[in-house]
């Protein structure tokens, strides 16, 4: 059974990397992931502590930890989409995939390099999983064939 | 001109296949397309054609790393953040679970008080008297 502070030790560079492809600033990426954890830690605390609990039967403990993974998941792209709204105008990188809407870039990230489920992405995007399967369809095209600008 | 429509009858299926591809096959549905792949020479075709394109989808989304004096300072601080809120949880459970082994241990303290008091002393002492005197 992987204990809670592997996994964290997993996880955490992961959710760096989803913040950074969503707001493209090194400080910036690892607070969204602090605050994502803060918000976590307050919002549902006794998720945090079942999971440090030593002695949990290993199927809650399983799904404590994906129910944690998609909460995580989801703090990180809430505060990115919030925080490129209002970094939008000192946030420049370059490439297609940075001329791209907040959740077109999130929803390609999960898909493509996080490996999520269609229905992880759509409980992370508070979205139904047709609308994120449009979204991901739709991302592919304007990444590989960018409008000009 | 038959050979330039034969050319674009290409099979229906093949528009399916992408949509199976990205999502379907990750839920192990859609198992008919799947075999229709295996033997039908156009899905093959719009297959490879459309793992190509993801391929270059992959290579278009960044993927930042983290550095390891980072990563670690970064870890050190979400541990920091547990540990403010865990023991607000922790501790009223275990002043909880403390509380109420004080509890029976007092109420079992108190019973062998009871039981052992110079009221019920004397009590069992009379008791006692009566008893001998009857059985007599």
């Amino acid at each position: 059974m992987l204990d809670f502070k592997t996994f964290q030790k997993k996880i955490t560079p992961e959710l760096y990397s989803f913040a950074f492809a969503l707001i493209p600033d090194d400080l910036q990426a690892m607070q969204i992931v602090i605050d994502a954890n803060l918000a976590i830690a307050h919002g549902t605390p006794e998720l945090l502590a079942e999971l440090h609990a030593k002695e949990v039967d290993e199927e809650i403990y399983k799904k404590e930890l994906n129910l944690f993974k998609t909460k995580i998941y989801k703090e990180v792209f809430e505060l990115s989409r919030r925080r490129a709204v209002q970094l939008s105008s000192s946030l420049r990188a370059p490439g297609p995939y940075h001329k791209l809407s907040t959740v077109s870039k999130a929803s390609l990230f999960l898909k493509h390099k996080a490996g999520l489920s269609l229905s992880e992405i759509s409980e992370i995007m508070g979205l139904p999983t047709s609308s994120v399967s449009k979204e991901i369809i739709e991302a592919q095209e304007a990444l590989l064939y960018p409008a000009p600008t | 001109m038959l050979q330039q429509s034969v050319q674009k009858n290409i099979c229906l299926h093949s528009y399916q296949v992408p949509i199976w591809f990205d999502f379907l096959q990750e839920e192990g549905s859609a198992s008919e397309l799947r075999d229709h792949i295996a033997t039908c020479k156009d899905c093959q075709q719009t297959l490879k054609n459309h793992q190509e394109k993801i391929v270059k989808v992959n290579k278009l989304i960044p993927m930042a790393r983290l550095a390891q004096n980072s990563k670690q300072e970064l870890l050190k601080e979400i541990d920091e953040v547990a540990r403010s809120v865990i023991p607000e949880i922790v501790t009223p459970i275990r002043y909880q679970t403390k509380s109420t082994a004080i509890f029976l241990a007092e109420a079992f303290k108190d019973l062998l008080r009871s039981f052992v008091s110079k009221q019920m002393i004397t009590l069992y002492l009379l008791f006692g008297t009566i008893l001998w005197f009857i059985n007599r």
